[in-house]
């Protein structure tokens, strides 16, 4: 059964790129706009990991995972941030917002996908 | 002034109501004055609902000390600061560019690509400097940001330099230059494309791709995209069948090769889609010389119409 | 007219979300594409890329979106309308805040029906709480229903409608709280005297402010029709008006989170819902 990823990104060139490169790799793909829309788009549809911007206006990425992450039911789901920030400061921020992962745009689409399936594991769908 | 002097004072009120109805009637008064303890209220705010009011009512006031307020968030080691300042200029319509003409050179990366966000929304007399210094960035995320935004706005005039940036074969800015040449590209952008691809484009950029030969290939261009249909997988349908539907409304005689009835007639028996299945049963209208098509476009065509019902 | 294709589909949708906030999937397509056509075919338009160009960069004001949501929603009105929203209401949310009201012995109970035009959305809310609540008539409850239109207020207060407006109530509900009269109906006193009907302009800020102590707030098909301003400035009242733990209510398939993200998303069965933490 194919994963499937939920991508937040407020540029829709982004979120199209990535979901490009990972529908090619076999994943199923759900896009938001921010992080307010994916928060509705996560509580509405199975996902098996989040792949997430940081600066989106409305709900940036810190506040996306802080409210992910305080759902009791989204506590191991993979959250990946994908951000153009590389200050060792906003990757800190990330992991104590609760990111499991952090990876600097432009990722490779080999790398991206290399890293998003370690992440992953065999972790099951949530719904 | 005494009643604008309540309102700020009630900004540190210890009931948040009172702090967001503060910030509301600062907004309101509409006064100059009011901008300062706006802002610096901002980072000492723990209630996002009050942080919310007073970015509303930034909105409000028309004074030209917002924006120069909201370009130094820009610098804020708050996400939330910096990304509602993003929103906050954008609000403000032309009237920035000047000041994020002026803040551009001395902007880091990470500002220079949220300066670049403001201006996806704003447009105006002096933004193509700015695009020009930003097609030149050392930071590719900048130039990235750039080209997406001028694709979207039509910016014809940055054609030939986008077609010369899909030469540096950076997968995600050659994908940011195929969308935008989707829009303002032409049959020249396909040529210089494919001189570039070699024959072989990237199977992430083949979506990309396909919008601009749908958008500026020729009728014999259908082939091309009809031969993906078989061979490619069914997360390309989607672009396949829009990039084919875009050159038929181009070119209305561009015939339709026979072999596109059962990977068609299979799209709108089990598609992924509503919307991918309608389109799969019009395109298969141009096909009713094929034996069985007439019939099944009977059988199916009251089944899709109507969103099912 | 040629149809929108899958990537302009796309593009509406979440234009429309962004900017009035409402959700539109694909299984609506066919609907979204007619109105798109009306709107296109009476601006001169016969490119959908155009006509989507126009909408995205070229209508600074949100005229022409305005004029796509006219066409897109509905101004129907009738008892029980979003039957799965109220039913999440009903089953979960009203329970939750009893039973925190309960366990504080708080026995006061305070519903705000805002834009209610001529009643129904509160006389509906006045059946399910009898319904699901009959303790009801032991607490101190009261749904204030408002409206700036005082004509609409009128109607409001007779409590009288017809076969339309009633089509969907459920059969059980009909006998208990509503007396026929040949083609209308009347809701009986013993549920109507749980709403009490007010003048109010949703613009009023002063008014608005007023407005306090709410277990939860009704403003359903109502804000779509607000420019971006008046419809965040209308949202950040009805925060301050409610209690913590008390819930906003839009339409079925209009986004809170568009236009504040104060409140928290919470999920019950298929629904979701926003609450004042």
């Amino acid at each position: 059964m194919k994963k499937t990823v939920l991508i937040v990104d407020d540029s829709e060139f982004v979120r199209n790129y990535h979901a490009y490169i990972l529908q090619q790799a076999s994943f199923d793909v759900i896009t938001a706009m921010d992080g307010s829309d994916g928060l509705e788009k996560l509580y509405t549809h199975a996902c098996d990991l989040i792949l997430t911007d940081i600066n989106m206006a409305r709900m940036d990425g810190y506040e996306f995972i802080r409210r992910v992450r305080s759902e009791p039911k989204y506590q191991e789901l993979p959250i990946v941030i994908v951000s153009t920030e590389s200050q060792s400061m906003d990757k800190m921020k990330g992991f104590q917002a609760g990111a499991n992962l952090y990876l600097v745009k432009p990722c490779s689409p080999a790398m991206m996908v290399e890293n998003l399936r370690m992440v992953m594991g065999p972790a099951p769908n949530v719904t | 002034m005494i009643e604008l002097d309540e309102h700020i004072g009630k900004l540190e009120s210890a009931d948040e109501a009172e702090r967001i109805y503060a910030a509301e009637d600062i907004g309101y008064a509409n006064r100059a004055e009011g901008v300062p303890p706006l802002l610096e209220r901002l980072p000492a705010e723990s209630s996002r609902a009050v942080r919310e009011a007073i970015f509303a009512a930034l909105e409000n006031i028309e004074d030209d000390a917002v924006i120069q307020g909201a370009i130094r968030l820009l610098r804020s080691d708050d996400s939330f600061l910096r990304n509602q300042a993003v929103d906050l200029l954008r609000s403000r319509g032309p009237r920035v560019i000047a000041s994020l003409s002026l803040a551009f050179p001395e902007a880091d990366s990470d500002q220079r690509k949220l300066i670049l966000d403001v201006l996806a929304s704003v447009d105006g007399p002096g933004t193509s400097g700015i695009y020009e210094r930003a097609l030149a960035d050392s930071d590719v995320n900048v130039v990235i940001t750039a080209v997406e935004s001028l694709g979207n706005a039509r910016k014809t005039e940055f054609r030939a330099h986008i077609e010369e940036a899909v030469g540096a074969w950076h997968p995600m800015l050659t994908g940011a230059c195929l969308e935008a040449l989707a829009q303002i590209g032409n049959a020249h952008s396909l040529e210089v494309i494919r001189s570039h691809a070699a024959g072989s484009v990237a199977d992430f950029l083949l979506p990309s791709y396909l919008k601009v030969l749908g958008a500026h290939g020729e009728e014999s261009d259908v082939a091309e995209a009809a031969g993906m249909l078989d061979s490619r997988g069914a997360h390309l349908h989607a672009p396949i069948l829009d990039a084919i539907a875009m050159l038929r409304q181009r070119h209305p005689s561009a015939l339709l090769p026979e072999s596109l009835v059962d990977p068609l007639e299979r799209i709108v028996r089990i598609g992924n889609s509503p919307i991918l299945r309608r389109q799969a049963l019009h395109l298969l209208e141009g096909l009713t010389k094929q034996e069985g098509v007439v019939e099944f476009l009977a059988a199916w065509q009251p089944r899709l119409e109507n969103d099912g019902a | 007219m040629p149809e929108l294709s899958s990537d302009q589909f796309d593009k509406l949708t979440r234009k429309i979300y962004s900017e009035l906030g409402l959700q539109f999937e694909e299984n609506k397509g066919y609907f979204l594409q007619k109105c798109v056509e009306k709107r296109m075919e009476k601006l001169g338009f016969d490119d959908p890329q155009k006509y989507l160009f126009m909408l995205c960069y070229a209508d600074p004001d949100g005229v022409e979106m305005q004029a796509l949501a006219n066409l897109i929603t509905t101004n129907e009105t009738y008892m029980f309308r979003e039957y799965e929203q109220l039913a999440a209401f009903a089953d979960y949310c009203l329970p939750e805040v009893l039973s925190a009201k309960e366990a504080r012995a708080e026995h006061t109970l305070r519903i705000w029906s805002a834009g209610c035009a001529s009643g129904e959305e509160a006389y509906t809310l006045a059946i399910i709480l009898r319904e699901v609540f009959p303790q009801s008539q032991f607490w101190n409850c009261e749904i204030v229903a408002t409206d700036i239109d005082q004509n609409v207020l009128n109607q409001a207060a007779r409590a009288r409608y017809g076969s339309r407006s009633v089509h969907e109530v459920p059969p059980e509900y009909m006998a208990r709280h509503l007396i026929a009269h040949g083609d209308s109906y009347t809701v009986r006193p013993s549920t109507a005297n749980l709403v009490r009907l007010e003048h109010l302009n949703l613009h009023d800020r002063i008014a608005m402010r007023a407005m306090k102590n709410f277990d939860f707030v009704f403003c359903r098909n109502v804000l779509i029709y607000f420019d971006d301003r008046s419809r965040k400035m209308v949202v950040d009242h009805f925060y301050n008006a409610l209690n913590p733990g008390g819930y906003v209510f839009l339409g079925h398939s209009e986004s809170v989170g568009r236009i504040s993200t104060a409140f928290k998303l919470r999920r019950f069965g298929t629904h979701l819902v926003y609450v004042k933490e």
